[in-house]
């Protein structure tokens, strides 16, 4: 095969027992890869109805076919499983360097399986895979973890490994590789976290081969140079990394305040990219092969704050920082760092912490049930909370839970800024109406990553839109959740792919994502056969969502941003319409009114 | 009349050099556009830049008022549809190589 290796390892944990398998040419085109091959994997072998947390749910490590290849950004993969947070399907992007060199032992996905009596990692170098003991970094950080296990194994490896949170099995645990970087949501940490595997660490030399290597090489060439070109001209990303965007959001009034009481922080000036860069910066970083390097590299030598590490970018500032009132740089650029070497997703334990902080100011969850009196804006508390959550000390354990648990627990689910449990985003919908039916919609949640339609809302990429109606975004969230299933399934970062990948309008045509695709696979995709197979790899999620027990009810949004008008800024008097949006949305997703795929949809999409 | 100009990302090399924070408060005759006021800063117009008369997308030929706010950001990651855009339509054919047809 040309792209993929066409090569699965399977890994049970139980038994040590290790199989490869291949892939057929047809499934594999089908299905595209990444995120596509796993939620195929998981629809065919696990019951939709298995507890996350046994040993028998599956965790998939899933790179695609232009991971590790020379097309910019092929630098993602992929962690597909059950989430113990949301009890549906999840799948959590991360870049950096593991995915390309776990491209490269030789395998484009691995499946776990089981779980091992003992703490393991496994170890994989090509041919060589070994299950090794992890007693001896068991309860220690990310960094700790990754700096010894490179030490036994080799010096090129690359490791993505989970911290205490995981292992306590914290509802929100990520999982890290590169020490920075975060496949975040949905609690795939736990998951790992209860097959007792604290890591898995790959090497390798093995690329893929090209169907058409002349043409591939040339044309990634060819987007390098134009994005080169872009970024000496001035870019945002590479100066600001998406810290950029806090006084955009802010400026549109959907910047997550105090738990979305409020889409307008008054200390915005104090945490965006601007301040980042005059205070922290280091340097940019990128991920491999990235000509943009959004990364952040950064140091505080505050005393009380002192660290270094990367980050924050966007979605961390708004979680750990204005949804809590917080705007205080260095303080959340601390927390950030304790959620990367904890192995906690910074949006979730941001956003719960939130919650708990609306839960208490409202006189719901009793003082002496956390220990303090938790207001907004206090910073320590953040930092407090943030390491007790992954320790799942005291109160943290409560808030180890997500919001939702937390919130339903004191009797007051409503103040859980969640969908299908997982905790929102950086945007607040009711200002940004596609975010709005996005995160009702999306088979894992409430996450931007699943079609982010704030490009266009928000950015005015590829064109600007109004963020405010609700007219036509049904056709571009479908157009977006499908675009970027191909995306994720290829092994692509969004951020380049939206804009240099597509046709420029919010249409998002797959021209010349087609024509790499092809140079790479030479699976003779055309744009509508690609784009088919997103909606392919969607209609499966939602195939296993409606097994796993949920329904239209699911698709929704809490109370506030149904019911409770935005207070104050641009988008004031806003709430999200979101039943008018769901309508059209199945209509033109050749749903039924309850949101299932109707058998005619299936059959064009050879799903039955 | 006063009124403000917010300027957010790469777009603050726009501001006057002594400007210390993101927004500055200008003196202006009644009765100007958005567009004139983008003008008078140098600040490209077009699909490159995303521009909001308090917070919401203006039309440019809309009059700004006393105590608006205007601002700007670039759109893309430094005016990236350029070259885009520019591209010339050199659609290649879509490639399959025997024996393996997706679909």
């Amino acid at each position: 095969m040309y792209g993929w290796h066409g090569r699965i390892l399977r890994i049970n944990l139980n038994q040590e027992k290790i199989t490869i398998e291949e892939i057929d040419s047809q499934t594999a085109a089908a299905f595209i890869g990444g995120r596509g091959w796993a939620i195929k994997y998981l629809f065919d072998e696990l019951d939709p109805m298995v507890n996350p947390l046994s040993p028998n749910n599956m965790l998939i490590f899933a790179t695609g076919p232009l991971t590790a290849t020379p097309a910019p950004t092929g630098n993602r993969y992929m962690v597909v499983t059950k989430s113990p947070l949301t009890e549906a399907l999840t799948n959590s992007n991360s870049g950096g360097s593991f995915p390309t060199e776990m491209k490269r032992t030789g395998y484009d996905m691995f499946i776990f399986e089981g779980r091992a009596e003992r703490p393991v990692y496994v170890w994989i170098n090509e041919n060589h895979v070994e299950i090794r003991s992890a007693d001896h970094v068991w309860g220690k950080t990310v960094p700790e973890t990754e700096d010894i296990l490179i030490a036994e194994t080799d010096p090129k490896a690359k490791v993505a490994s989970i911290g205490p949170a995981g292992e306590n099995l914290v509802k929100v645990a990520s999982i890290m590789n590169d020490k920075h970087r975060a496949a975040g949501r949905s609690g795939v940490g736990a998951v790992m976290g209860s097959k007792n595997l604290k890591a898995v660490v790959v090497r390798g030399s093995l690329d893929p081969s090209f169907a058409y290597p002349g043409e591939m090489r040339d044309f990634s060439k060819q987007i390098n140079r134009e994005v080169g070109d872009d970024v000496k001209k001035g870019s945002s990303l590479r100066e600001y990394g998406t810290a950029y965007v806090p006084p955009v959001t802010n400026e549109m009034g959907i910047l997550p305040t105090r738990n979305f009481q409020t889409g307008v922080f008054e200390g915005v000036e104090n945490i965006d990219g601007h301040a980042l860069k005059e205070k922290y910066l280091i340097r940019a970083k990128p991920c491999y092969r990235c000509p943009i390097a959004c990364g952040r590299e950064t140091d505080i030598n505050e005393s009380e704050y002192e660290g270094s590490g990367e980050g924050p970018e966007y979605e961390t500032i708004a979680a750990l920082g204005s949804a809590c009132g917080v705007d205080n740089l260095a303080a959340i650029t601390k927390a950030n760092y304790l959620c990367n070497e904890l192995g906690l997703d910074t949006i979730s334990a941001g956003m719960t912490i939130a919650c708990a902080m609306e839960l208490s100011e409202k006189g719901i969850i009793p003082e002496d049930d956390i220990g303090f009196s938790l207001r907004f804006g206090d910073a320590e508390a953040v930092i407090d909370l943030v390491q007790s959550m992954a320790q799942r000390e005291g109160f943290g354990d409560l808030l180890a839970e997500g919001s939702y648990r937390l919130a339903d627990k004191y009797g007051h689910p409503e103040y859980a800024v969640t969908a299908k449990r997982l905790e929102f985003p950086g945007y607040d919908p009711r200002g940004s109406k596609g975010m709005g039916l996005l995160y009702a919609t999306s088979n894992i949640g409430a996450s931007h990553m699943a079609g982010d339609l704030a490009y266009a809302e928000v950015f005015g990429v590829p064109e600007k839109l109004d963020p405010l109606t609700t007219e036509n975004k049904a056709a571009l969230i479908k157009r977006f959740e499908d675009a970027f299933a191909i995306i994720d399934a290829a092994g692509l970062c969004v951020f380049l792919s939206v804009r240099y990948l597509f046709e420029p309008d919010v249409n998002l045509w797959p021209r010349r994502l087609t024509q790499i695709m092809n140079h790479a696979t030479g699976a003779g995709y055309d744009e509508e056969s690609l784009l088919l197979a997103g909606e392919r790899i969607f209609n499966l999620e939602k195939l296993f969502l409606l097994k796993a027990g949920f329904s239209k009810d699911d698709d929704t949004l809490p109370p506030r941003m149904l019911n409770e008008p935005m207070n104050e800024g641009p988008a004031e008097g806003q709430v999200v319409e979101l039943e008018e949006m769901l309508t059209e949305f199945y209509a033109l997703r050749g749903w039924d009114e309850n949101g299932v795929p109707k058998q005619e949809k299936l059959s064009e999409l050879g799903l039955i | 009349m006063r009124v403000r100009l917010r300027l957010f990302a790469t777009y603050r090399q726009y501001l006057p050099s002594k400007a210390e924070a993101s927004t500055i408060e200008i003196e202006v005759q009644e009765g100007i556009s958005v567009g004139d006021l983008i003008t008078m800063f140098d600040i490209p117009q077009g699909a490159e830049s995303v521009i909001l008369l308090n917070g919401i997308t203006p039309s440019l030929s809309d009059r700004v008022k006393e105590g608006d706010i205007v601002s700007a950001f670039p759109a893309m990651a430094g005016g990236v549809l350029h070259s885009y855009h520019n591209e010339t339509e050199n659609k290649e054919k879509s490639k399959c190589t025997d024996g393996m047809v997706a679909f």
